[in-house]
Parts: structure tokens; sequence; C-alpha cells
């Protein structure tokens, strides 16, 4: 009873009261001071992914057959431990990406943007609007695909003064057109994809998740893709994943969870699932 | 009474009844006529009233209203002097989103009007009641392939049928009455980008339009089809093949992905019974370099035989055009000065005076601040300030004005032959544009342009006499001008802003002397009609659209709402 009435004597309240403003000040502005991205994904128990839904073979909403970006990211979701959900924004409209990402991530509309390359210019699009990216999870590029059996010697610098098919408006019609060879101009790759099967044109350079995609669609097709070529290093890039300029745990856990996915092969058999080549990811120039 | 009688009694009654009832014929059948039939149809629109539309006031029939696209109403029971007693006197809501560009066309007192999505409703001129709708499933998987929005631009009107022109590459008739769908084929392939956002045009039993989507590389084209039946009359290519005369004016084989949309509908001139048809831009829309040459026919106009579909002569606006100075705007056909001319606002930031016989030019002058010309040459010919303004891809080239939108966008111009005056919707902005080699679209790389930035600017609607070229007045706005004019021999010019002001100016003066909010961005045609002895005047609102504009919704978003709805106006009571 001494001891009780000695506990709260003035001082000891005028001290009481200071630790509790101290520790509601402290807690207070824990608070304010915003969770790392990580720490909101496991607190959500999800991680919100931003996809375009017309987008195959990247991503499309069809839960029977999503993509391979889509299936990429469930695995992503699986080794954080937590849901994979989706924020589905149009890219193709008038506006395209740019718009796109000023719609979705930069609204906070997901935690991270699938799919997008890496290289020079992108990553300066990138910085521009607050975003980063992870470190790629696999290569691509603009490919060879023929008809012909012998595909041993067949690289770009063997098929000058060949007609080769081509996308219309693609960078690879570009560099053909600046590096002095015989194009033949398509819209669309089935285009080119009916065309070879009807011989009109023997060779073409596609791009691979279009073309492997579209080859999968339709195995009776004699066309296929040249085994072991590399894109030419002008026309090859990496993808990876934007996330916000402030999540840069989010950054890290993401690269390293691809790595892994990567490595152990998963990324390749996604791909393959949908019949896209897999490289992995090409050394930054 | 006997039973016996009481049945006779009931027997006769029962006969008499029985001959009365029979029917008997109101004429005898002439001598030698096999077959006696008539059927009633209301709102029957015929090629004479087409022909005639200029002359007609209370209703407005054709996209321009006439088929040399004045957008000028002879009405003029609203004019200078009571317009301040226009009032709003009933609304449609579309129930859809997203860029409304149509217009209300009217006859007899029935007003017919598209929204986004395909859309069609028609309605009691008077009362607003929606008489029949028309919803068009669109399928699921045609969003990727549009470039531009989901918008149409109205119906057409002929017989006894109305005529829409779909997203998916249809075109559809209903019957006038009912929106029974009486016949409905696909013109094209939706899932090659082949897309239709036109007012079709009715011509002489044929119903005419033009492709949508240059953006993906279609070839474009103008297509006639039978209107009863829908069955192909001609089509005519706006990218010459080869062998075609014009075709050696692409380098390669860039014709194959040439462009030249056709999707703004043309005007017509009986007298020289001559078609005129816009086209838009070359593709891929900013390196030019890869399809060297003047790229005939993309921003041009086609001086065509309806009857066949044939190239008579044609003027290109922008030769070799790096900038997606679509040349796809509407031609008014006006006799002024002396001459028989077409007058025509360009994106490139020009408006032009061009002989409508020969495809020779009278005078360009511009629209607001242009530097991407030098001067022009031999038949309005730009001379292009390069390198100074060129698209390229090692740097960004600064300020190069007008933007893509023009100048002057889709938006149609009015020309009043009492005012003998173009009035026209003009947008004041400069770009920062640089060429990519590598323009990441939906999983894919493509050619394409950075624009970098839009720099501020505004618009304004500009008043050019028709003769000369000479600005008369302008009206300046702190946003761009995004609908189409109206002028009315009440002495009005009407139209619409993107902040929602529907506008009423002197036609002589440009002094504002009415307006009205309609609640949401304005990107329709204003038109004016009677019914029941009243004149009325109608706009479509709802925001939304392609082109640069729309990136600075994002600030206007903040506070306002997209949404479609019509409203027709008339005097207060």
């Amino acid at each position: 009873m001494k001891s009780h009435q000695k506990y709260f004597t003035p001082s000891c309240s005028i001290a009481f009261l200071v630790f509790l403003s101290v520790l509601v000040t402290f807690s207070t502005s824990k608070g304010a001071e915003e969770k790392s991205a990580l720490e909101r994904i496991k607190a959500r128990g999800a991680i919100v992914f931003c996809a375009d839904p017309y987008n195959f073979p990247f991503s499309v909403d069809n839960p029977g057959s999503p993509g391979f970006d889509i299936e990429i990211a469930n695995l992503v979701a699986q080794k954080l431990g937590v849901r994979a959900q989706f924020f589905w924004i149009d890219t193709g409209t008038r506006g395209g990406l740019g718009r796109a990402l000023r719609n979705s991530i930069l609204e906070k509309k997901c935690d991270t943007f699938l799919g997008l390359p890496t290289g020079k210019e992108a990553e300066e699009e990138m910085e521009e609007k607050g975003l980063v990216l992870t470190k790629p999870y696999f290569g691509t590029g603009f490919v060879l695909m023929t008809r012909e059996t012998n595909t041993a010697a067949m690289d770009l610098n063997s098929l000058k003064g060949k007609k080769i098919a081509v996308e219309m408006s693609t960078p690879a019609d570009w560099y053909l057109f600046k590096n002095g060879y015989e194009r033949s101009l398509y819209r669309f790759v089935p285009e080119i994809l009916e065309a070879m099967d009807k011989g009109e044109v023997d060779v073409a350079l596609v791009w691979a998740p279009m073309a492997g995609s579209s080859l999968k669609e339709h195995p009776e097709s004699k066309a296929k893709l040249v085994e072991n070529y590399v894109p030419e290093p002008t026309l090859r890039w990496n993808l990876a994943m934007a996330v916000r300029k402030e999540d840069q745990d989010l950054k890290e856990t993401l690269s390293q969870v691809l790595e892994e996915l990567s490595k152990g092969g998963q990324i390749k058999d996604v791909l393959s699932k949908y019949g896209v080549p897999f490289y992995p990811p090409f050394p930054e120039e | 009474m006997s039973r016996f009688t009481f049945s006779v009694i009931m027997l006769g009654a029962l006969l008499v009844s029985f001959a009365l009832s029979t029917p008997t014929p109101v004429l005898a059948q002439p001598p030698g006529v096999e077959e006696l039939e008539a059927i009633q149809r209301p709102n029957y629109v015929t090629d004479d009233m087409l022909l005639n539309a200029d002359k007609d006031p209370n209703n407005w029939l054709l996209y321009g209203r006439d088929y040399a696209n004045t957008r000028y109403s002879p009405l003029n029971q609203v004019n200078k002097d009571n317009v301040k007693k226009l009032v709003p006197k009933w609304s449609l809501s579309f129930g859809a989103l997203e860029g409304q560009d149509s217009q209300a066309v009217a006859y007899n007192g029935v007003v017919y009007v598209t929204s986004s999505f395909n859309k069609v409703f028609a309605a009691d001129a008077q009362t607003g009641k929606v008489l029949w709708k028309y919803e068009r499933e669109l399928p699921a998987d045609l969003y990727p392939h549009l470039c531009c929005d989901v918008v149409n631009r109205g119906v057409a009107l002929y017989r006894d049928k109305v005529y829409l022109a779909t997203l998916d590459a249809h075109i559809v008739a209903l019957d006038n009455m009912t929106g029974k769908v009486i016949w409905d084929k696909p013109m094209g392939d939706y899932k090659y980008s082949e897309s239709f956002t036109i007012m079709p045009l009715a011509l002489r039993g044929k119903i005419i339009f033009g492709t949508s989507g240059a953006e993906y590389g279609v070839r474009g084209w103008i297509a006639a089809v039978d209107a009863e039946t829908g069955e192909q009359v001609w089509k005519t290519y706006t990218i010459p093949g080869p062998g075609e005369p014009g075709n050696d004016t692409w380098g390669g084989e860039s014709w194959k992905y040439g462009g030249g949309s056709a999707w703004i509908t043309g005007s017509y001139d009986p007298e020289l019974n001559t078609l005129y048809w816009p086209v838009g831009n070359p593709g891929p829309d900013f390196d030019r370099h890869v399809r060297p040459g003047d790229n005939l026919y993309t921003n041009t106009t086609l001086a065509l035989d309806p009857d066949t579909g044939k190239i008579k002569f044609y003027f290109q606006y922008t030769p070799n055009d790096p900038y997606d100075y679509d040349g796809v705007n509407e031609v008014v056909l006006a006799d002024v000065g002396g001459k028989k001319v077409w007058l025509h606002g360009d994106r490139n930031g020009h408006f032009y005076s061009i002989d409508r016989t020969n495809g020779k030019c009278n005078y360009v002058v511009p629209l607001g601040r242009v530097n991407w010309v030098k001067k022009f040459g031999e038949n309005c010919r730009p001379e292009m300030n390069w390198p100074e303004k060129d698209v390229v891809y090692d740097k960004v080239t600064r300020d190069i004005a007008p933007t893509l939108d023009g100048g002057k966008e889709w938006h149609p111009i009015a020309y009043s032959p009492k005012t003998q005056m173009a009035y026209v919707p003009t947008y004041n902005f400069s770009m920062d544009l640089q060429a990519l080699k590598m323009d990441w679209k939906r999983g894919e790389w493509y050619l394409g342009a950075k624009v970098i930035r839009l720099n501020p600017g505004n618009g304004a609607l500009k008043a050019f006499d028709a003769a000369t070229g000479q600005l008369k007045w302008m009206r300046a706005d702190s946003t761009p001008s995004t609908s189409g004019v109206l002028a009315t021999a009440g002495g009005l010019v009407f139209y619409g802003n993107p902040q929602g002001e529907f506008m009423a100016l002197d036609d002589t003066t440009g002094e504002m002397l009415w307006s009205f909010n309609v609640g949401t961005g304005i990107h329709g045609n204003p038109t004016t009609f009677t019914a029941g002895g009243r004149q009325y005047v109608a706009i479509v609102a709802g925001a939304g659209g392609g082109g640069l504009w729309p990136l600075h919704y994002k600030e206007w978003m903040k506070t306002q709402s997209k949404g479609g709805a019509l409203f027709v106006f008339g005097l207060s009571d």
C-alpha cells in the first residue's frame, strides 16, 4: 500500500505522461511512415499485377489460356506466399503504353507491371515516369522462320538477295530496309504464316512471341523457327517487370524470385507451353 | 310467336348479318389489271429529297445537311433576336461512355442518332420519346483491333431504312420505323483492323462508305453497295496497286501498308456528277523514309465517278507526310468568287479553296500558327521546312506547329451562302516530336513517334471569307474547338467545346449571343430541323475520342466525367 502510493507520485505521473506521449508520437509517426511495398503485399495477402487483357501470348483475360506472363506472375506470387491478382489495362489504344502506365501502376492500381522491355530507350521512359525495372526474366527478339529443312547455316547474312517476309512497320522491317535486304511486306505474323504455307515466301524475320505462338496454334504448318538462331544485337530485348521507384524492396525481391525461376527452368517451361522460344536475358549493351 | 317463326327470323337475321359482313371491294378492279397493291411507307426518303436537301428547311437528311456538306440551314425561326430564349426541350441519355462523335439527323418529326458502341436511337423530335432502339453485340475480340475509341458518326437515311456502319466492319440496314434489322452484312474484316466509324452516304440507290484504321497498316478503301441488297457495286482502294497510276509514288513495296483511311463522309456535285471523297494519312505515320515518294493518294481529296468509283482527278495536301497530318477532313462544295470550289480545313494547319472541276488550287491560307512549311509552290504544294522541322530518330524536334490534331481536326466546318463565310473550328498547339525506331505496342515493337510534349495552346472558331480566304473574325477559347459547326439563315453559328459549352454566335461578328453547358465535353456535330412547326437545335454531348487533345482530359477528369447524351433545344414558350 505504501509502495503503491509511492508509485503514483506527481513526478512519476508526469514521467508516465511523458512516456505515454512519446509512445503515442512514436507509434503515430511509424504509422505515418508508409509500409514498404512488400509489407503492404504481405498484409494484403496478395500481389497485384498490371497486364494488358488483349496481349496474347503475353497476357489475355482468359483463364483457360491466360498467356505466359500471367502464368509467370502466378509462379512469382506462389514464391512470395501470397495470392496473385490482376488489374487489366489496355495498352493498344491511342496513347499506348504511356497512357496505360499513367492510368494503372502510377495510380497505384497494382504493385507491378508485367512484360516490359529493357534497354536504354525503355529505361529512359521508365525513369521519366518514376518507374524502375526488375532484372529481366527472359530475352526475345526478331527471329528467322522458314520452310526450309536444312537450316544449319541460316543466318541473316546468308539471306542477302533473298526475299525475306517481315511484318510492316516493325523494327525488323526498318532493319531490313536500312541494310539493303529484299523485303516482302505483310501486315501481321499470321499472314506471313499463311503465305509461307502457300509457298509465296520461304523465309521470314518475325517477332518470336507472336511467331512461336502462331506456330503452336498451327501444328500442321510446314514453317518453323530456326533453332539456335540468335537475334541480331539491335533486334533483341529483355523483358522485365516495372515497379514504382519508391518500391525498391519489391524490385529487389521480384528480381531475385525471377532469377530463381529463370535459373530453375520454370520460365522456359512456361514459354514452351506457348511455343515461344526461351533465350536467357541477353547481355545489356 | 311459334318456335318455327322464331327460327325463321333468327335464320333471316343471321343471313342478313352474314351478307352485311361479307367484304365487298370499295373500288372496282380496273379492266386488265392483274394485281392492285399499295404499301404505305412512312418516312420514306427519296433521291429527289436528297438531291434537293438544301432546299428543305424542315429536315436534316445527310451528314452535312446537303450533298455539298455546307451544314447551312435556311431556318430563321431561331435568330439573333430571340436566341436568348433558347432552352433545352429534351435530352436523351445514351447509357454509354467514351467519345460521342455523332449527330442527330431528322425526318418528318423523327430524330435518329447514334452513340458510342454502335447504339442507334429513334425519338420523337418534339417530346424526345424513344420510338425504338438498336443495340449491337460487338465481338469480344474487337477491342484490341481498334485504335481510336468506339465512336460512330451517325446513320444514313434512305428510302424506308437507316444505315449504320459498325466498328466490326458491317453495314446494317434497319427499318426506319421499327428498328428491325433488314440486312446485316460484313464488308471488311475487323480482325485485320478494318473498322467503320463513318456516317455512310446514300446516293442514287447506293450506300457509300470508307474504312478507318490506317494505324495498323490497313490499305484503305471506299465502297458503294446496293441500298436494297447490300451487294457491292464498286470498291476503290485509296492506295493504287501495281500498274495503277500513282503506285510509283511509293518506294518499293511500301504501298502495301499505305494506310489512307477514308472515314469522313464525302460530298457530291450533281451537275458535275462527281463524288468528292477525302483520304487520310499514310503508314507508318512518322517514318517517311521507308515510304519514299509523294505517297498518293494519302492526305488527298479524290474526285470520283459515283457510278463506277473511278478516280477522275485529285488534290493532295501533304505529300510524304511525317507529321500524321491526316488529310481526311471533309470538303464543302461552294460556288463563290465566281468559281466552283471545295473548301477544306486541313490537319496540316491550312485552309484551302480548290477548284472542284479540275483540282487546281485557288488559295491556301494558314488556320493559325504554322511552321513546318517554308512556302507553297506549284498548285499549293508545300515546300517543307526541313531539316529544321523534320521528324528524325536521333533527336527531338521542338515546337512543330500545328500538332497532328491540327489546324483543324475532323470536326466539320459550316459554310453560309448568306454571309459567304466558312466557319472553321481550330486547334492551336505545337508539339515536340521524335520518331522512334521502337515503340512498344501491345507486346511488340513498332515504328512510331514519341510525342514528348503537347505545348500549351488553345483554340478558336474562325470565320474566313470563302472567296478570298481572308480572316473575318475569330472567337478564341482556352480550349480547342472540338465540335462541328452549324450556320443558319437566322444569322447564327452554333458550336461546342470540351468544357461542355454549346454556343450560338452572331454569324457576322462572332459575338456570343447564347450558351448552355451540357455537363460534359462536346465532340459531336450540331444540327437543326423542325417538328410541329417549331425549330429545334440538337447537339450530342460526351467527351472522349482519339487525338492528342484528350490527353488533357486527365486534369479535366479530376472534376468532370464522361457520359453520352443528346440535347435538343427550342425557343421557350
